[in-house]
């Protein structure tokens, strides 16, 4: 078992039209044994921009003070809240500074633009290679099994309902299949108004 | 020299058994472990062959789903050579057997065809001993064994039998390489398993859907509707997958159909 | 042969296919006398298969499956009303990696009319062998008249598998990865005397428990209870329902809210 999949988790990221969807698993484990069925893997970085970060949960806690050291600092110093690309760059430069003795985590970042209200999702790898999709991105222990039902689920310009939908029940199939994450989820869905949290009930095995 | 002498001539160089008689045990058992995986006197041409590789993987996926009076067998039609190099763009992964057995495979050709060599064979017989065809269950429980024969140096194929049982049910057995037998509503095997797998769950196992929702019943035309949708997501995710699908739907009591389709080519 | 040329002297004379082929194909081979197919050139089996179908290997979905949690006890009866016996439990789950690779998998497998081995380890080298040891019972029966005791037939079992020794077979019949967690619950909640619907409710229970905590165990809790006349099985239990049934049993909040945002 590589050190990617030592904690497990898997995150999900959505765009729809004025929306995003960000949805994580709450295992969090040791190897095959599961140590707490409370944690997300997504982070609130300002009103309208979360993070996600998947891989080993220690360098995932690294990462995440550091991301909001950076990000604290950059809003103080501009005065105004961060776009989401913006923070994708500030994450990409981190995770490259560590080019040779990269942090085990793959962060992904979704939200909307705070002006234009436009959808940004992207997910990197663990030396900061941002990908930017228009459709979704997933990390982590369950990417590969994301991949082939959001392929399916996912049409353009989808409503926040409709994106909900399409983010919950991919992410539900995908848990049905991966044993390094599950035990419930959480779906942010990120509109121009508000933020919907919700928390779905999945299998607690 | 005996792995025996030679394990403990080994251990004697680390190890003082008066003081430390636990430690040597253990050095003992891993030294002697070592050496009958790799005996120093290996001359360079055993060396050689340890490292000779008998497999191929061809990529590709398959899957099969069954229904009430009938099932539904699709493969890709891609062969590819080390992830990169597609070799063949109409490959043949399913193999109808008979009227109401179809064998289906994923990875290495080689010993998808042998395997196919070895059923028809072994059918072909039955045929001749009791004069009827063999059923699907039997016929499934003899390609476990097959493959469970060669335990120590397997077939490297995830295999899918599916046909028609004798009460006209539709019937799908997935293995693994060495013939872990199981009976499921629906399967699938090959590269892009982990991405058809979760797609089947959620639309034909209704796994997802809270309890006291209407299901859809499963229909020929919603399952052959459903595996094109599942292979078209892999095509656009999973490189060795493409081409185009290869469909072959066996209904109770009407002979095999095949039905080909177009995915992307890139 | 094997796409290999080499001088006459040094050609092996394992050859597992080539000229053997047409005798084994079709004939089902004779217990006793039938030998397994090495890898050729002399390769290790163990070392061979690991290579290539073990975690690091190259094809990632053609691991072997492999099973986990299952357990067993025995209890007296309580009341008159009772039968007591013996009560086998086992998940359902079939893993590859981390990857579930099947979620319905039969992991009480019959040997003989009142005897039953479940499966963890090695999903395939645990159904074939049963079905060995199945057939090597039902001849005992019409040899010697009499049933088979348990400790024979696990003995028998036992001294097969010895023949593999060191080749890499997996066939633990009695518990698995999960178990510690249902040693926990059993520890804790076994009495020697307890009515049949207790001992059943103990039994999934601690599957229940057990599905919890590992990863590799899930999926349904199928249940065996074997009386001293007959052995009834029970239909499949959902472990997460069983979850859910328990959570509200003593009274758990299970909704998550998340704190920070």
């Amino acid at each position: 078992m590589s050190i990617m999949s030592y904690t497990g988790g898997t995150v999900l990221a959505m765009a729809g039209d004025d929306c995003v969807c960000i949805a994580s698993d709450l295992r969090l484990g040791e190897q095959m044994n599961t140590v707490a069925v409370d944690q997300k893997k997504v982070h609130k970085m300002s009103d309208k921009v979360y993070v996600g970060l998947c891989g080993f949960h220690s360098d995932a806690k690294t990462v995440l003070d550091k991301i909001m050291f950076r990000k604290n600092l950059y809003e103080l110093r501009e005065n105004r809240s961060i776009k989401p690309k913006v923070l994708a760059t500030i994450i990409s430069n981190l995770a490259y500074q560590h080019r040779f003795g990269s942090f085990f985590t793959e962060p992904l970042v979704a939200g909307l633009d705070p002006v234009s209200h436009k959808p940004y999702i992207c997910a990197m790898d663990t030396i900061g290679n941002i990908c930017t999709p228009e459709d979704f991105v997933a990390i982590g222990t369950g990417a590969e099994y994301l991949l082939g039902v959001s392929e399916s689920f996912w049409r353009k310009g989808m409503n926040s309902e409709e994106l909900f939908e399409a983010t919950a029940q991919s992410m539900l199939s995908a848990l049905e299949r991966d044993a390094a994450s599950g035990w419930g989820a959480v779906v942010y869905t990120i509109t121009k108004n508000n933020v919907n949290i919700r928390t779905i009930k999945a299998r607690m095995d | 020299m005996s792995f025996y002498q030679f394990a403990l001539i080994q251990m004697a160089l680390k190890y003082d058994a008066k003081h430390d008689p636990l430690g040597a045990m253990r050095a003992f058992k891993t030294a002697f472990a070592d050496v009958e995986e790799n005996p120093d006197w290996r001359s360079r041409r055993l060396i050689e062959r340890q490292r000779w590789n008998p497999y191929s993987m061809e990529g590709g996926s398959t899957c099969a789903v069954a229904g009430d009076n009938f099932v539904v067998v699709a493969s890709d039609t891609r062969m590819t050579a080390g992830e990169i190099n597609v070799i063949n763009r109409e490959v043949d992964k399913i193999h109808p057997l008979s009227d109401n057995i179809v064998l289906t495979t994923a990875g290495f050709h080689g010993d998808a065809l042998q395997m196919r060599k070895l059923l028809e064979t072994h059918l072909h017989k039955y045929r001749f001993d009791y004069r009827s065809n063999m059923t699907v269950d039997l016929c499934a429980e003899l390609l476990a064994r097959n493959l469970y024969y060669r335990r120590f140096f397997p077939y490297y194929t995830g295999a899918i039998l599916a046909g028609i049982d004798e009460h006209g049910k539709g019937a799908v057995f997935s293995y693994d390489p060495i013939g872990c037998i199981e009976r499921l509503p629906y399967s699938a095997s090959g590269a892009a398993e982990p991405m058809l797998v979760p797609f089947l769950d959620c639309q034909v196992g209704h796994v997802t859907l809270s309890e006291g929702t209407e299901r859809p019943k499963l229909t020929l035309e919603r399952a052959t509707a459903l595996v094109r949708d599942a292979f078209r997501g892999c095509a656009e995710r999973e490189i060795t997958t493409g081409d185009s699908i290869h469909l072959v739907i066996a209904e109770a009591g009407k002979p095999i159909r095949h039905e080909r389709r177009k995915l992307r080519e890139d | 042969m094997w796409g290999l040329t080499c001088r006459e002297d040094e050609r092996d004379t394992e050859d597992a296919l080539g000229e053997t082929f047409d005798a084994t194909a079709i004939e089902a081979p004779v217990s006793g006398q039938f030998t397994f197919p090495n890898p050729p050139l002399g390769l290790q089996p163990k070392g061979f298969v690991n290579a290539h179908f073990g975690p690091d290997s190259s094809a990632k979905s053609l691991q072997f499956r492999k099973g986990t949690t299952t357990l067993a006890f025995v209890y007296e009866p309580l009341t008159e009303k009772d039968v007591g016996g013996i009560i086998v439990a086992v998940d359902s789950r079939a893993s590859a990696g981390e990857y579930i690779s099947s979620k319905s998998v039969m992991k009480i497998l019959d040997v003989s009319e009142h005897m039953v081995a479940t499966m963890a380890g090695g999903a395939a080298d645990c159904q074939f062998w049963c079905r060995t040891v199945n057939k090597y019972c039902n001849l005992f029966e019409l040899r010697e008249r009499s049933t088979i005791t348990v400790s024979a037939a696990s003995k028998y079992f036992a001294n097969v598998l010895y023949g593999y020794k060191g080749q890499g077979l997996s066939v633990v019949c009695s518990v698995g990865s999960g178990s510690l967690n249902a040693y926990g619950i059993l520890d804790t909640y076994y009495k020697p005397k307890m009515s049949d619907e207790e001992a059943m409710s103990l039994g999934r229970r601690a599957i229940m428990h057990a599905t919890y905590r590992d990863a590799g165990s899930g999926g349904v809790c199928n249940l065996v209870h074997i009386t001293p006349t007959k052995k009834i099985r029970y239909p499949g239990v959902d472990v997460s329902k069983l979850w859910y049934e328990f959570a509200d049993e003593i009274g758990r909040d299970i909704a998550y809210n998340p704190r920070d945002d």
